[in-house]
């Protein structure tokens, strides 16, 4: 998998400018450069990592300002390398407009490596999974505690020794999350995990000097369900239902940006019909997730009445994805190299009336709180999260945009044909609460401009490859020749087989940045899948925007992060 | 040493290597049906077309023999329209059987189509030829429409058991594999025959509809039923074993296994198992921890007044211990109970199967555990002189001659695996796990050290043998030192002559065979015999 130094690298790559730059600023502390799939990918020696990452961001021709991902990988029993585990970090540059993956190994006996923390602020929590899931020790973390798993959880549950079906009985909560000075006439209060503010399971303690918050910290993993682990003993095809239950109140984009991952991998593409309902879907389900992420911040303020006015809209779009596929919430409906069945007839008519409906509910709670005074007082100017710090947490989506950041993988690195659709990308000015908004309901309308007129063009032909390695025969075949029966075996009891490699797929998800990092060693299961989750490295930053603020703040602040508890504990 | 290139690769073999053994040898695969590493070749199957530089015709990689400096391609467009349409050929009779075959997802033609076909079929279901099916051969279930005549079969009845069972009969489109009038196939190792049928034509009747081979785990092992030692894969699913398939070992049992050995998964598991601790009059509930600090108290009062007989059931590392646990009480010892070791070498058919039924004969010779006698041992309890007998296996227990001299011994204590009416003789009863539940080395009749891996684990309370004697030692305050089978290795390694040096590393999944005329004195001798 890692290609070693001795592989011939093309001129061009080496001349793309992270690998230049590293490797004349550390010569032989690089050792192997790779794109495959298009991928750069540099390897490092542990002692350069810090140096690395920094020249990544800082150097004017990398300018890789964006922390995405940071990941561990256990390579137990793969031969050909010398250390145990490899760290992975993924940057991304606003400017240049290019993907960077930056690599170390670190050996089995005594796993450490800096930590970035110093470098991306973002940093921080992707440490403490690694640790928590695989026992690297970042060395200067300044809490490498579990972030996952139960404090009292023994092993490290990603490694390749772990048995999957180990148990534990883990009965304790952690009380306490925050130091509290003694003597302190400051009130500790635990927000979540089963509060309604909190839009899923997740927990913020706070420390609150009258309505002030003097002190905030999170924990999350109440809905880990270890999906990276299960990644790793189903076939690619397996995976699919399981993506479903990340985002949930978007599920159709998560299966989308999977099957374009593996895609990548693949080198075998879906066909144009396949990927324009793809793209319908998805401004749909994109429509969906704003709707719920606006109308329940503005719940936890008071107001009840836009919550019941949009989720019409979302019974809309839930029938239109039931008459596809038969499932409304968790709709499985993607399938490597395209779709699993092509939509109903009345298709376009359903999705018509859908539109209207959600331009319905549009207006209506645009009149409602757009310019509400009481709104605009509870966020105008409230929870303004700066562009710098924005990149360095790793925000995307319409909280990135929201702060100024006109980044959108739909126009910069368009899939599915977006490129073939007028649309524009709203971006905020101040990047508070209001910005959020406003971002995600003129997100809204764009994606239904995007709808129609992809409906409008939406071509004939076939919603799956045909490329017999990846997608099932026709059962009136499968019943009537050996071949295709054969065919149909292979694919349910082995699956795919992709070629030995690793991609990060990427899509602009509800919430901006939706990654899977795959790592296939040629088998039927992946060696190695990571989520990147938007609303991880969105939720990261939580804490530290309401310290200082009052506790009013932090709910309004919250709803509008739209953290998902299925992304982001996955 | 002839150069070659395949696919661009240089590779340097063997005179008289071919293609296809070169190929495979190397990571490049080529198609193959007729082919097989222990049959002679026939070339029958043309499926493993290659293209030749200078050769104007493809040729079959499995007959064409590499000169220095041959260029091949088996990726050609030439080559892999040759191979598809060779598959294309064997499939156009091939029934729609996938759902009811067993050999879905060990098939060479599934995994073939999918590497080399991958082609529309044009042949309706209707034209196919229709042959007999589900005819019972006893231990094998032919069905002839899935043949697809590679004649894998008769050559294994001709060159490995010499019993010329099967034959073609009719011609063209109507050739069908047959036996005589039927008739069942009654040799010992008519499970092969399963084995190196590529397709779903002859298959396992003990197998037949049990278990969808891709939910199986495969366990690297070694057969326990003869001193052979034939390299075997413990197949199981969720802790259930399946079956057993031999696993290739070109110097020990190459692709074979036989139907004995073979059967013996069916001891592994639950049934019959020996789960729990008993001590004669104790009632139920005894703990393994409980028997074992009795045993330790008996020990102790008698001294060298004890006798330790080991099992060549046992692995290198339960012998060990057994031996440190012997010794450090100062009892006698011996492992000769009904003189396997002069059976060891003794084969009872030209094929693979011993006279010796322990799989670690060998090894109890190597660690010197033929020390005292069984003879001197017996006579000894018979004249009261035993106190406390340690077996580390029933089978003295099974002898009618010797069961007066262990009514004589004061305190008998017996590992076990199986339940069984002479575990009554019994004082004390300690449950040991089975070779499928272990890790472990057994070394064979050549001399060959071989690894056994744990593939389920072992039911209740039964524990490795070794784990039994540790834990007495233990509580006779002479710690064995070792907490693992991998450890207890390491030190019968460093005192046992000719194993020094050797690791489970250095073992690897085909063994190591040690010299033959190795170790000293009466040892080498018998294992000579």
């Amino acid at each position: 998998m890692a290609s070693s130094a001795t592989v011939f690298i093309p001129p061009e790559v080496l001349a793309k400018a992270p690998a230049r730059v590293l490797k004349e600023a550390l010569g032989e502390r690089v050792l192997a450069i790779d794109d495959f799939r298009g991928d750069l990918a540099i390897t490092v020696e542990g002692r350069a990592w810090v140096e690395a990452a920094r020249l990544l961001r800082d150097h004017p021709e990398c300018d890789f300002r964006l922390f995405l991902d940071l990941c561990g990988v256990d390579y137990l029993d793969q031969g050909g390398r010398d250390a145990r585990y490899e760290v992975v970090l993924h940057l991304y540059s606003v400017s240049t407009r290019h993907h960077v993956r930056l690599k170390t190994p670190v050996p089995e006996a005594n796993p450490r490596l800096d930590t970035l923390t110093g470098v991306f602020k973002g940093a921080d929590w992707f440490e403490r999974e690694a640790w928590d899931l695989y026992g690297i020790e970042f060395v200067g973390h300044p809490n490498l505690v579990r972030l996952l798993t139960h404090d009292s959880f023994v092993g490290h549950p990603m490694r390749k020794d772990y048995p999957t079906a180990k148990r534990h009985v883990l009965k304790t909560p952690r009380e306490m999350l925050l130091p509290v000075p003694a003597g302190s006439e400051h009130l500790l209060v635990n927000i979540g995990p089963s509060h309604p503010a909190m839009h899923g399971t997740f927990r913020v303690q706070a420390l609150l000097d009258g309505e002030s918050i003097v002190d905030a910290a999170a924990e999350i993993g109440y809905m880990h369900r270890n999906f990276e682990k299960m990644a790793e003993e189903r076939t690619y095809w397996q995976i699919i239902p399981y993506t479903d239950r990340l985002n949930y109140c978007s599920s159709f984009m998560n299966g989308h940006g999977w099957a374009l991952a593996v895609e990548k991998l693949l080198k075998i593409p879906a066909p144009p019909r396949a990927e324009a309902i793809r793209v319908i879907l998805s401004e749909l389900s994109r429509i969906m997730d704003h709707i719920v992420c606006v109308s329940t911040n503005v719940v936890d303020l008071g107001a009840i009445t836009p919550f019941f006015v949009m989720f019409r809209a979302r019974e809309a779009i839930y029938d239109l994805l039931d008459a596809c596929c038969g499932a409304r919430l968790t709709v499985s409906y993607v399938r490597i190299g395209g779709l699993g069945d092509d939509v109903p007839e009345d298709f376009e008519a359903r999705c018509r009336h859908a539109l209207a409906v959600v331009r319905e509910v549009w207006d209506q709670a645009h009149a409602l709180l757009t310019r509400n005074v009481i709104f605009l007082r509870r966020f105008k100017d409230v929870g303004v999260m700066s562009r710098e710090d924005a990149l360095s947490w790793g925000w995307v989506g319409p909280c990135l945009r929201g702060s100024g950041v006109a980044y959108d993988i739909r126009k910069d690195h368009p899939y599915s044909g977006y490129e073939t659709y007028d649309f524009e990308v709203p971006v905020g000015t101040v990047g508070d609460c209001f910005d959020r908004y406003l971002v995600r309901m003129e997100e809204m309308r764009q994606s239904m401009r995007i709808v129609e007129q992809a409906l409008a063009k939406l071509p004939g032909g076939p919603v799956i490859t045909d490329d017999k390695r990846v997608a099932l025969p026709p059962k009136s075949e499968v019943y009537s020749n050996i071949e295709a029966l054969m065919n149909h075996f292979k694919l349910i009891y082995e699956g795919i087989l992709p070629p030995p490699g690793e991609v990060y797929g990427y899509t602009e998800a509800a919430n901006g940045e939706l990654g899977f990092y795959v790592v296939s060693d040629g088998r039927k299961h992946p060696w190695r899948v990571k989520v990147r989750p938007p609303c991880y490295n969105i939720y990261q930053a939580f804490p530290h925007m309401i310290r200082g603020r009052l506790i009013a703040d932090a709910v309004a602040i919250i709803g509008g992060l739209n953290v998902i508890a299925g992304e982001l504990d996955r | 040493m002839p150069r070659c290139r395949i696919d661009g690769r240089d590779i340097d073999v063997p005179s008289g290597t071919t293609v296809l053994e070169a190929a495979l040898d190397h990571g490049i695969h080529i198609q193959y049906f007729c082919w097989h590493p222990d049959l002679p070749v026939d070339g029958n199957c043309r499926t493993c077309m290659i293209e030749v530089e200078k050769m104007p015709k493809l040729q079959i990689a499995c007959n064409t023999v590499i000169t220095d400096g041959m260029v091949v391609r088996t990726d050609s467009d030439k080559a892999r329209d040759a191979q598809r349409t060779a598959l294309e050929f064997i499939l156009i009779n091939h029934p729609i059987d996938c759902p009811v075959c067993d050999q879905a997802g060990e098939c060479y033609l599934q995994d073939n189509y999918m590497r080399y076909g991958l082609y529309d079929a044009k042949v309706e279901l209707e034209e196919k030829v229709r042959k007999r099916k589900v005819v019972d051969l006893g231990p094998i279930m032919l069905d002839a429409e899935r043949c697809v005549l590679c004649s894998r079969c008769i050559r294994f009845e001709a060159v490995v058991t010499g019993t010329n069972s099967f034959e073609f009969v009719n011609r063209g489109d109507h050739t069908e594999i047959a036996t005589f009038e039927n008739r069942p196939i009654t040799h010992d190792y008519a499970g092969n025959l399963a084995d190196v049928c590529p397709v779903g034509a002859l298959l396992s009747h003990d197998f037949r509809f049990k278990m969808r081979v891709w939910f199986l785990k495969s366990h690297e092992s070694v057969c326990p039923g003869c001193s052979t030692g034939c390299n075997v894969f413990v197949d199981e699913r969720d802790g259930e074993v399946q079956r057993l398939r031999p696993r290739r070992n070109a110097e020990v049992n190459k692709s074979w296994l036989c139907d004995p050995g073979r059967a013996l998964y069916k001891e592994i598991g639950v049934t019959g198992r020996l789960s729990g601790a008993r001590v004669r009059g104790a009632g139920d509930g005894t703990t393994v921890g409980a028997a074992l600090d009795l045993v330790a108290v008996k020990l102790k009062e008698a001294g060298a007044a004890s006798a330790f007989l080991a099992s060549p059931q046992g692995t290198n590392e339960d012998l060990h211990a057994f031996k440190t646990l012997a010794e450090a009480v100062g009892g006698k010892l011996d492992f000769r109970v009904g003189e396997p070791h002069l059976k060891v070498r003794e084969r009872i058919d030209h094929v693979l199967q011993r006279a010796d039924r322990n799989p670690n004969t060998q090894g109890c010779l190597d660690l010197g555990l033929d020390r005292d006698g069984v003879g001197a041992i017996l006579d000894a309890c018979r004249a009261g002189k035993v106190r406390v007998l340690v077996l580390q296996g029933p089978e003295l227990l099974r002898v009618p001659e010797a069961v007066d001299a262990v009514a004589k011994a004061a305190f008998v204590v017996v590992m076990a695996t199986h339940e069984g009416a002479e575990l009554d003789r019994a004082h004390c009863v300690l449950p040991a796990a089975l070779w499928a539940e272990v890790d472990g080395t057994f070394t064979n009749y050549q001399r060959r050290v071989q690894r056994v891996r744990a593939a389920v684990p072992a039911p209740g309370d039964a524990r490795p043998r070794w784990e039994l004697a540790a834990g007495t030692l233990e509580r006779l305050g002479k710690p064995l030192g070792a907490t693992s089978a991998r450890e207890i290795f390491m030190l019968l390694s460093g005192v046992t002559p000719d194993y020094g040096g050797l690791d489970y590393r250095a073992i690897g999944a085909q063994g190591r065979a040690l010299p033959l005329a190795g170790g000293t004195g009466a040892r080498a001798q018998e294992a000579r015999a």
